[in-house]
């Protein structure tokens, strides 16, 4: 036996020793119906093949697909007879070339020669390939092109998987007949034949043809046999590796001469056997086993649940991301508005800390201006003393005069000092009995300054008969403060002749208690009106916001009531009102005490 | 020593302009006054039994106007206090008076009121200073009796008759007599109310 690897030295030998010795050639037979025919029928082609060569022995092995492919494995054939499935299978692995084409004369087109076909048992509910679900199937091999394959290939055509779909796949191997036993004897429920089969046996007298029916059957015009599948090229004949030229061309040339006698193999030139390729491009087998990305759908389909689950979570995720994405930039933006309000915050804070030292050095304040005025009162009065000795004239008179107003104007101011200090000092406020008017007339006094600077004028509507209430002074003071400042601030932009402040108190006929600041200014707009008290909502550069919402707090606390309101004519009026029951539940303390 | 004219007022207060100015108020009623700046300036100042008295400012450094006017008050002879402030709380001018005060008054003053005030503390003073003075002189007198003398006076106070103060000393009327006449003689006075009413004066409590 020659290597076929070293067939140039093959060569070489056989010319110098033609005539000497008979080279041997081993040509491998698919052994596909394992029946002791099968080497006489391809007795006639190895008859041709032998006597179109020369110097060379012949020798045919009828192998069954395990064997014919170990035989390659070691190199033992040198031509190759087998179905078109296995040999694109094995063209994975070996170099072989199809040098002809198995021609049926029987059959038109001759070369359209391989299919298979389903039979079920006449009787059978199965009538597509639809039914065949759950079923239990034989076949002679999963490698069995005419059979098997094929088709497997019909039902994944209609999107059927061949594993899935049928219940259980019987594979009994060679030879073929042996699977129309297991069918007559209900062992299963369907089996799959290469096509022309069933005809053969039934002409060579072994088979019945009442029992069993073809499942799906398809006509392919001049096609003899019943069929299941599509028809593919018949088998070819092989050359493996590199043969010697000569050797080729003599053995082509005997295969093209042979010649139909008695139905027996007939050869033609070699056919494409790419339908085969894509065949089994589309099952992903043989050379296309494990190459994925040809049927995307195919693909697709047999990991749908796990394409589907991806696909779920992948929405998810991205669900998922964009609520994080829309939470980031909700909290995103609510943390810089509360960032932003912090500041402000803060800066109101930092101004708020400053007006609170401010108060702080008003007392200090109060204290050291005191001094002073206590000494230019004193000054003053001891010079209206002396003045009193001297002679009475004009000058003695004027200089009294000048003297007393000295002195007067002295207690006036630290008048208005131990008010401030009063209204200044830190106590915890007490409440007792008040007239509100008196209350009233002395935040005039307070304000007395800023009046006169602002050029505001103030009428007074009192009702100088009010019930006392019970309230810190203070605190009613430092409301009323802020009530007519922001009266005050309300008018600055009017002419110094408008810049008039009303101020009134009256008992309703309700019997509440209403004290009333009134001005010309602008009044309220919409948005102002509702956000007045809000805290740190302010209209003024230079203010905090605290203001309002601070003085409707003290009055609350108070028992009253704080409103803001728009006047008829023009302006605004803060009004605040104590119901006539306010201050129902307490007694005045002196009473009490007599009571005791 | 006790003369009305000598009488001063003792301005303390930690502010120059205002002690000036009250001097000179003063001064034009023609009260003599003299300056201190705190406490300590007036302690060193002051001298016991000089009558006048003290307009003290509440708020000094150092020993404030209420610990001056409460060490003061252990002197029988300090003269009274008159206090000002220029930040007059009630609860410290109540303190001021139950601590022995004479008078509170708010910076700035009313000149009137306050030399009125001054006026009449001056005066108290004087009389009180008399009323020590007198005290202390009856003291010595006291001090000039013999044991026997001052045993005779005691049983005189009760008012027991002669015969009895001798029979209690276990000595003669007579010699009683001449003790009693002894002691009425030391002491400047020539009846025995008149002895009671000295003794009184001395702080004795006669039952």
């Amino acid at each position: 036996m020659k290597r076929t690897s070293v067939g140039l030295v093959a060569l070489m030998l056989l010319l110098l020793s033609v005539g000497l010795q008979a080279r041997d050639l081993y040509l491998g037979v698919l052994d596909w119906r394992d029946a002791p025919d099968g080497l006489e029928s391809w007795q006639p082609t190895l008859d041709a093949l032998q006597q179109g060569l020369s110097g060379y022995q012949l020798h045919l092995q009828m192998l069954d697909l395990s064997a014919l492919q170990q035989a390659l494995a070691v190199g033992q054939l040198d031509f190759v007879i087998t179905n078109p499935g296995h040999y694109v299978e094995l063209s994975r692995d070996y170099p072989l070339a199809p040098l002809a084409t198995l021609l049926n004369p029987l059959f038109d087109p001759p070369h359209q020669a391989v299919g298979s076909v389903v039979l079920v048992r006449r009787d059978a509910a199965i009538h597509g390939w639809q039914d065949l679900r759950q079923r239990r199937v034989a076949a002679v091999s999963p490698q069995a092109f005419g059979g098997y394959q094929l088709i497997r290939d019909q039902l994944e055509q209609r999107g059927l998987n061949a594993e899935q779909h049928i219940g259980e796949w019987l594979f009994t191997g060679y030879p073929m007949e042996q699977l129309l036993l297991l069918l007559q004897s209900g062992e299963v429920d369907a089996v799959v034949l290469r096509s022309c089969l069933p005809e053969t046996l039934i002409a060579e007298g072994r088979l019945d043809a009442d029992w069993w029916r073809v499942l799906e059957p398809q006509k392919v015009d001049g096609y003899p046999c019943q069929l299941s599948s599509d028809l593919y090229p018949d088998w070819p004949f092989l050359s493996v590796g590199i043969q010697p030229p000569d050797l080729l061309r003599q053995v082509v040339v005997a295969l093209l001469q042979t010649h139909s006698e008695q139905g027996l193999p007939e050869w033609s030139a070699p056919l494409s056997y790419q339908p085969v390729h894509t065949l089994f491009a589309r099952l992903r087998l043989g050379p296309y086993a494990g190459f994925s990305g040809h049927s995307l759908l195919a693909l697709i389909h047999t990991y749908r649940y796990f394409l589907l689950f991806l696909v779920i979570l992948f929405v998810a995720g991205l669900a998922h991301y964009l609520r994080v994405q829309v939470l980031i930039r909700r909290r995103t933006a609510e943390l810089q508005l509360a960032m932003q309000q912090s500041r402000e915050r803060q800066q109101e804070l930092t101004h708020l800390s400053r007006f609170s030292l401010m108060g702080e050095l008003a007392t200090g304040l109060a204290h050291e201006l005191n001094q002073p005025l206590t000494a230019i009162v004193n000054y003053a009065q001891g010079s209206q003393r002396l003045l009193q000795k001297l002679p009475a004239d004009a000058i003695q008179q004027q200089l009294h005069d000048a003297a007393r107003h000295m002195a007067a104007q002295g207690e006036r101011a630290a008048e208005i000092i131990r008010h401030l200090r009063g209204f200044l000092r830190k106590e915890v406020p007490q409440s007792e009995w008040l007239d509100p008017d008196q209350v009233f007339c002395e935040a005039i006094e307070l304000m007395e300054g800023r009046l006169r600077q602002t050029e505001v004028k103030v009428d007074w509507q009192l009702c100088g008969a009010l019930p006392l209430i019970q309230v810190s002074r203070v605190e009613l003071l430092q409301v009323l403060i802020n009530l007519l400042a922001n009266a005050v601030d309300a008018m600055t932009q009017l002419t110094a002749a408008r810049r008039t402040l009303l101020l009134s108190s009256r008992l309703t006929a309700e019997g509440n208690i209403q004290l009333d600041v009134e001005d010309h200014g602008e009044g309220l707009n919409m948005e102002v009106q509702q956000r007045l008290f809000e805290p740190f909502f302010t209209t003024k550069a230079s203010g905090m916001g605290l203001g309002l919402s601070l003085c409707l707090n003290l009055i609350e606390q108070m028992g009253g009531q704080l409103f803001l309101f728009n006047r008829e004519m023009e302006g605004c009026c803060a009004r605040i009102q104590w119901p006539a029951d306010a201050f129902a539940g307490m007694k005045r303390e002196d009473g009490e005490h007599k009571n005791d | 020593m006790t003369d009305a004219t000598a009488a001063k007022v003792w301005i303390v207060d930690d502010d120059q302009q205002v002690r000036e100015s009250l001097a000179w108020l003063l001064g034009t009623v023609g009260l003599t006054v003299c300056l201190c700046s705190d406490g300590a300036d007036f302690l060193a100042q002051w001298q016991s039994g000089q009558p006048g008295c003290v307009l003290l400012d509440v708020r000094m450094p150092g020993q404030s106007g209420l610990e001056l006017q409460r060490t003061l008050q252990q002197d029988p002879a300090a003269p009274p206090v008159i206090l000002m402030s220029g930040h007059a709380d009630v609860g410290m001018a109540v303190k001021a008076m139950k601590d022995g005060a004479c008078d509170f008054f708010e910076k700035p003053f009313n000149d009137q009121h306050l030399i009125d005030a001054l006026q009449q503390a001056v005066a108290l003073h004087q009389t009180r200073l008399k009323q020590l003075h007198q005290q202390q002189h009856s003291k010595q007198q006291l001090a000039t009796l013999t044991s026997r003398e001052q045993e005779v006076m005691e049983c005189l106070v009760q008012g027991l008759p002669a015969k009895l103060i001798a029979d209690h000393l276990g000595i003669s009327p007579k010699t009683v007599d001449v003790h009693r006449h002894n002691l009425m003689k030391k002491l400047s006075v020539t009846s025995v109310p008149e002895l009671i009413h000295l003794l009184v004066r001395t702080g004795r409590e006669i039952l």
